[in-house]
């Protein structure tokens, strides 16, 4: 039998909060220093002390120059509103700048001042497009002023999970308000959003990104990291797949104004503080409706969401309505929470027994931790290859001369999965191969099984997402999938084809 | 490309080019100005370091007369 997997890395331990702290807290440093330096610079240095009568009137002209230069934009001004269409302004203003610099042609200081400010214009056109109003070292000293000062408790992990509060200085909740209110004065001075995304301004949004991951704030994480990746449609994406779909934040396309989105944005932060009671208080519902009621593991998802959530619409009429997968979310943590070991120990005489037996009734809601063998194996035998099937808690597994496994989108689609399995034909089994690319470690793959149920109806299961293949055959499969071979002939450890990967 | 921090801010501090206003205005700006401009910047500078003051002085201050002259007619 082909080699399935290469023995895995060696992994780095994870970072821990302390040490993600210092580091932050040094590369701001180092940013700020740098960010010093010219400052320091400036001051250090003094300007020629011998001061001439012909630098005085230098000194003098230039002062006048700058005050005709004003003039000039000031004359600017007016033309705009004395010409309303563009091309009179450009013809009048033209001929004023070419009076000027035909004035100035015979002297070397002129065109040189010139070229100052256009250099200025270009500057000020830069900041015109939302200033912060503050330099680089105060913004950096904004961020860091947002970082504690002592390492995070272990304890307060990045789950969303409740922590136990209290107002003492260096407790989860005084850590986790500083943090909140660092953020939103971070999302104030995103006024200047181009700038931002030059040079450091880039570093400090993946650095911001990663703080947020660490406080479990995986929303605004990947919002941060697609900030820096100046990408409006990106952005849209990020938001899409983190589910911040809020009402009040209306998803950007590309070509929208970014500014409007950014005040959603922070104002989706501060509701975000608003909306963590209500969740925590739906956790705990779950926990007390578990125990109450007795009904342990068998009770049923839908009755538990209907309970839940007319319990929790009761006891707060005014809040804003909790969204259904947030719902969801929180009752997938509350579950799990919730261990309840045996699930006919407690339960009633008349629910259902942990093998249905009506196709596609759904199980019990508590899941087991993922990869937990959530049923006999199926054995069956194809081409005398002999081929397992396993209902695992996160997926279906199905390991032949190779393994895969299909990871569907809910529980409740899984449990479906764990039925039909049971019905199927195994020697009327096909897996096709729909899609192959290389990836760092092997072949990404997505595949389809297809085969009969015992009374005779088609079954079908479509991987999802891509399941990464590491075998000595990753590399063949690929360049017959390049190739576009329709099969893909799979041997065993003497040679022999045991399987036929289906190039559809 | 770099450009040397401390030669330009000493090139600002003391340039003829410059009013003392504008002075203080682009050692603020080079704070945040990127590298492209503080060379541009730089250059234009060091091209004012040339200028023979002595014969600029009487020429420019007679532009600049009339150049106030034409702005403030128009």
């Amino acid at each position: 039998m082909a080699e399935l997997n290469t023995p895995p890395e060696p992994q780095t331990p994870p970072e821990s909060h302390e040490a993600f702290i210092q580091r932050t807290r040094n590369d701001l440093d180092a940013l700020k220093a740098e960010m010093e330096k010219v400052a320091k610079e400036s001051k250090d240095i003094e300007p020629d002390s011998g001061d001439t009568a012909m630098k005085q009137r230098a000194k003098e002209l230039a002062d006048r120059a700058e005050a005709l230069h004003r003039k000039f934009d000031e004359k600017i001004e007016q033309l705009r509103v004395r010409f309303p269409s563009q091309e009179s302004l450009l013809k009048a203003t033209d001929s004023l700048q070419t009076q000027i610099d035909s004035i100035f042609s015979n002297t070397q200081a002129g065109p040189l001042r010139s070229a100052l400010n256009k250099l200025n214009t270009k500057i000020t056109d830069k900041n015109e497009t939302g200033t912060t109003g503050m330099t680089l070292s105060e913004r950096v000293e904004a961020v860091k002023a947002a970082l504690p000062e002592k390492p995070l408790p272990q304890s307060s992990a990045p789950s969303g999970e409740a922590t136990p509060e209290g107002d003492a200085e260096g407790s989860p909740k005084n850590w986790k308000n500083r943090i909140s209110e660092g953020f939103q004065s971070f999302v104030g001075m995103l006024k200047d959003f181009k700038e931002m995304l030059q040079g450091f301004g880039t570093e400090m949004l993946m650095m911001l990104s990663s703080f947020a991951k660490m406080i479990g704030w995986n929303d605004v994480a990947q919002w941060l990291e697609t900030l820096a990746s100046n990408d409006a449609s990106e952005l849209a994406n990020a938001l899409a797949k983190s589910g911040v779909s809020m009402k009040q934040l209306k998803k950007p396309s590309k070509g929208d104004d970014l500014e409007k989105f950014k005040q959603q944005m922070s104002t989706y932060l501060q509701e975000k503080g608003k909306l963590e009671a209500p969740q925590t208080a739906l956790a705990n519902r779950y926990q007390e409706l578990a125990t109450s009621t007795k009904r342990g593991t068998a009770y049923k998802r839908n009755e538990f969401y209907k309970d839940v959530v007319d319990k929790w619409k009761a006891e707060n009429p005014t809040a804003k309505e909790c969204g259904a997968a947030e719902l969801e979310r929180m009752a997938v943590i509350a579950m799990d929470k919730t261990k309840v070991p045996d699930r006919t120990a407690e339960g009633p005489k008349n629910l259902p027994t942990p093998t249905p037996e009506k196709p596609g009734e759904v199980l019990a809601v508590v899941l087991p931790p993922q990869g937990t063998n959530m049923m006999e194996s199926q054995k069956v035998k194809v081409n005398n290859t002999e081929i397992t099937f396993k209902m695992l808690s996160d997926g279906l597994e199905i390991e032949g001369v190779r393994k895969y496994k299909y990871v569907p989108r809910s529980p409740t689609a899984l449990e479906k999965i764990a039925l039909d399995v049971q019905k199927v034909k195994p020697e009327k089994i096909n897996i096709s191969l729909l899609e192959a690319k290389r990836v760092n470690d092997g072949i990404a793959v997505k595949s389809k099984a297809e085969a009969q149920t015992e009374d005779g109806k088609p079954w079908k299961l479509e991987s999802e997402q891509p399941v990464v293949i590491v075998s000595k055959e990753a590399e063949q499969i690929l360049l017959a999938v390049q190739r576009g071979d329709g099969t893909i002939p799979i041997k065993n450890d003497k040679g022999e084809v045991v399987m036929n990967l289906l190039h559809t | 490309m770099s450009v040397d921090l401390t030669r330009l801010i000493g090139l600002v501090k003391s340039s003829r080019l410059l009013s003392e206003t504008e002075r203080k205005g682009w050692l603020r700006k080079m704070e945040t100005m990127d590298g492209e401009q503080l060379k541009e910047l730089e250059e234009i500078l060091l091209k004012a370091e040339h200028i023979n003051w002595e014969e600029e002085l009487p020429k420019y201050e007679a532009a600049l007369a009339k150049a106030e002259q034409v702005i403030q007619q128009f």
